[in-house]
């Protein structure tokens, strides 16, 4: 993104951090932080014109799900 | 970071033909455009927008602005009128500094009308991405400008008119509008907006997979299914041991009868089956001759009988027989011989009827007469009894001969000749019992029977081996047949398991998701907006810090509250109407601070293009906001009047890279020196800076 939102990134990478990984799966921060950009386009891209959006972002969500359970996390 | 690179805008309202190229150093990042009101300053900003963002860019309504220029003559000029913006930029990557260069085409065809109206005829946007080995095309380029790019929500913040900027704090508009504007501004530049749709979206993920969670968990449990599974895997593991056991006893039982059979063979084959027979033989031979001697007893009997018979007296001595039988009938004529016998009377008197037929039941006379007779014989002498014996045995013997005096003699026959076959059979049989046993004893003797019966224990085994190997064979099918009829079941628990811990992933992440979105949230709406505020406070107070006017400290602070209203103190906290107790210079201060604290705070780097930014500001106001805007933009445009740069040139030369002067042809002659000779009414540009006059932008007042 050219103009990035620097705040808004910035800010999301902090809460990010706030999650435990020990609890999830190695690479799960940065996993977490890349799905909560791409549903800040995906958000944006709606703004612009309409799209499947609550399915993008549940779409989005369940990949970052899916991650989870590949990598072999378990409920504790 | 966007930066412009430059602009050419063709038949755009007064820009008929007008290239603009931007300063893009850091050290002086302005590009300043001097002009004069009516002269196509605010034409340009709107080229601008119009440019990145079609007819978002444009104010008001589409249908009601052309964009055409205003003397377009359609009959000098042509039947319609293409409007063209080409806009070079470039995006730099913030962390690697990667420049890429694009190319915006936007244009659009207006027609005429006969009312003097217009129709838009034809749109088109274009945008190459430009590089070494040609222009690429970008697909859906609205999309990636709006994506990519500059979204539109950002188009008020970094393109201002610097009058219309002012509703951010002016009480033209009613409260609530204004909060509602510094609120939008606020909320699309920290992107609030978005968060608040994707948490919306995201907390329906988490419901859908809630929902989701509740139809996987219900059904058989994984790990009843396993035990059940395990514990017939280990049945089968049993019944296999033990058929694999049963099946090594069979081939050992089978082994067995075979050396019994070979035994048994060998047995017989050696003798063994010819001593079974005799032995058979003999048995049979031994029975026959115990039978045979049972027969000659009987036969013994009957002959013995037939000798003892009267019948033999008549048959050895017929004629003496019948002669005394005479003699003895006729002493008893002559009563020498009582003519009674006492056996046959009484037998008669037994019977009731005599010999003769004569009825001698009691108290006949004839069973009187005859038991006269028994009386008279009990009288009688010792020769007359022997007589009297003598004369009854006769008349019995004569009367039992009677019709059978031929048959005494064949029975007699017969009975010999039975008899003497009989022994015969007897000897026949006995000669061969003693034959059968020598030959018998002849014979080693091997136990057949024994073989027989090992044979016959072997194969009764093997009837209960192969028995139970079958049973153990069916059990084995049965329960594998369970065991794969489980397993798919224990299968399908575990998809739905697997899927059941995936919808437990996708809600953890779902929740994970919406609680860095709150977290964000409420950083950006709390923390974030507080710096803003901080940040325009700031700058505001450096913008008026040095206004004489402001020397007794009026103002003492700018805020942006929690509910978007931009609000000034003054002494004690006391609250300050912007519209009322601030001076227009002020005003424009603290709007130019929001927007720029707004700016610096988001970290959002764009273009500012400002439009009229100094206007009803003067001296030390006006050179704090010039100082700031140039200090902290990342590149800056803008759009001056004279009036507007008088008192600033030192910082303007400080920060200006880019300097253009635009010049209205027709100003001439009311306001311009020179006739621009361009016969028709647009904007002319020059590159005479702020300081410089060149025969296009000479004008007849001063500089």
């Amino acid at each position: 993104m050219s103009v990035s939102q620097q705040k808004l990134l910035a800010v999301l990478k902090e809460k990010v951090r706030d999650v435990d990984e020990a609890t999830r799966v190695p690479a799960y921060q940065a996993q977490l932080l890349e799905s909560l950009a791409q549903i800040v386009l995906l958000e944006r891209e709606h703004l612009e014109s309409a799209t499947q959006i609550s399915k993008k972002v549940g779409d989005k969500s369940e990949a970052l799900g899916a991650f989870l359970a590949k990598e072999g996390w378990r409920p504790e | 970071m966007i930066q412009l690179v430059k602009a050419r805008f063709t038949n755009f309202r007064l820009l008929r033909d007008v290239e603009l190229s931007f300063a893009r150093d850091a050290e002086s990042p302005v590009t300043v455009i001097r002009a004069e009101n009516g002269t196509g300053k605010t034409t340009v900003l709107t080229a601008l927008t119009w440019a990145l963002f079609g007819d978002e860019g444009i104010p008001g309504r589409r249908s009601g602005f052309r964009l055409h220029p205003i003397d377009w003559d359609p009959e000098r000029d042509g039947a319609s009128c293409k409007v063209t913006a080409d806009v070079t930029f470039v995006t730099v990557d913030d962390e690697s500094g990667l420049e890429t260069t694009y190319d915006l085409i936007r244009t659009e065809t207006e027609g005429f009308v006969e009312d003097g109206g217009f129709t838009i005829e034809d749109k088109e946007l274009m945008i190459f991405r430009k590089d070494g080995s040609g222009d690429e095309p970008i697909p859906n380029p609205t999309a990636f400008l709006n994506n990519r790019v500059l979204p539109l929500t950002l188009k008020d913040v970094f393109f201002i008119d610097g009058d219309r900027a002012l509703a951010f704090i002016e009480t033209t508009d009613e409260r609530s509008a204004k909060r509602d504007r510094v609120e939008r501004a606020v909320r699309q530049l920290l992107g609030l907006d978005i968060l608040e749709s994707a948490q919306k979206h995201l907390d329906q993920a988490r419901r859908d997979a809630m929902q989701a969670i509740k139809r996987e968990a219900q059904g058989t449990s994984l790990e009843g299914l396993t035990d059940q599974e395990n514990n017939i895997v280990i049945e089968i593991e049993r019944l296999e041991a033990e058929k694999t056991s049963l099946e090594d006893d069979r081939l050992a039982t089978e082994g067995r009868r075979r050396k019994a059979d070979e035994a048994l063979r060998d047995a017989l084959a050696s003798g063994g089956a010819e001593r079974k027979s005799l032995e058979q033989e003999l048995t049979s031979t031994e029975r026959r001759l115990a039978e045979e001697r049972r027969h000659y007893q009987d036969l013994i009997a009957q002959q013995r009988k037939l000798v003892n018979s009267p019948s033999l007296a008549i048959a050895m001595a017929r004629s003496s027989v019948v002669k005394t039988s005479s003699l003895l009938a006729s002493l008893e004529e002559q009563k020498v011989i009582p003519n009674t016998l006492p056996e046959v009377v009484q037998d008669r008197l037994a019977r009731g009827t005599c010999i003769c037929g004569r009825d001698v039941s009691l108290g006949s006379d004839g069973h009187t007469a005859l038991c006269a007779l028994l009386d008279d014989s009990r009288q009688l002498g010792e020769s007359q009894e022997i007589l009297m014996h003598l004369s009854n045995v006769a008349r019995r013997v004569m009367i039992d001969s009677q019709g059978a005096d031929g048959q005494w003699a064949d029975r007699a026959v017969l009975s010999q000749t039975e008899v003497a076959h009989s022994r015969k059979l007897q000897a026949e049989d006995e000669k061969k019992v003693a034959e059968l046993r020598a030959r018998v004893t002849s014979i080693p003797d091997r136990d057949i029977a024994e073989l027989d019966k090992m044979c016959s224990g072997e194969e009764a085994e093997l009837s209960r081996l192969t028995g139970e190997i079958a049973r153990r064979t069916e059990r084995i099918t049965v329960r594998s047949e369970e065991r794969v009829r489980i397993n798919r079941q224990r299968v399908d628990a575990e998809k739905k398991e697997t899927r059941y811990l995936r919808r437990l992933a996708e809600e953890t992440a779902a929740i994970d998701l919406l609680s860095v979105i709150a977290g964000t949230i409420a950083e950006l709406s709390g923390e974030t907006l507080r710096e803003v505020s901080v940040k325009m406070n700031e700058i505001f107070l450096n913008m008026i810090v040095a206004d004489p006017e402001q020397a007794g400290g009026v103002i003492q602070r700018a805020q942006l509250t929690e509910n978007y209203d931009i609000v000034v103190a003054g002494p004690g906290g006391r609250s300050l109407d912007p519209d009322r107790d601030l001076s227009g210079a002020q005003r424009r201060a603290l709007t130019l601070s929001f927007i720029l604290a707004l700016v610096e705070v988001s970290g959002v780097k764009a273009p500012n293009v400002v439009d009229t930014p100094l206007g009803m500001t003067s001296g030390p106001v006006r050179r704090a906001v010039l100082q700031y805007a140039a200090d902290h933009s990342s590149q800056l445009v803008l759009l001056l009047t004279n009036s507007e740069i008088a008192g600033t040139e030192d910082i303007l030369d400080k920060y200006t890279g880019r300097a253009y002067t635009l010049t209205n042809t027709d100003h001439y002659p009311e306001r311009l020196k020179n006739d621009p000779e361009t016969g028709r009414i647009e904007t002319l540009v020059c590159e005479c800076d702020y300081s410089l006059a060149c025969r296009i932008c000479e004008r007849k007042e001063a500089m």
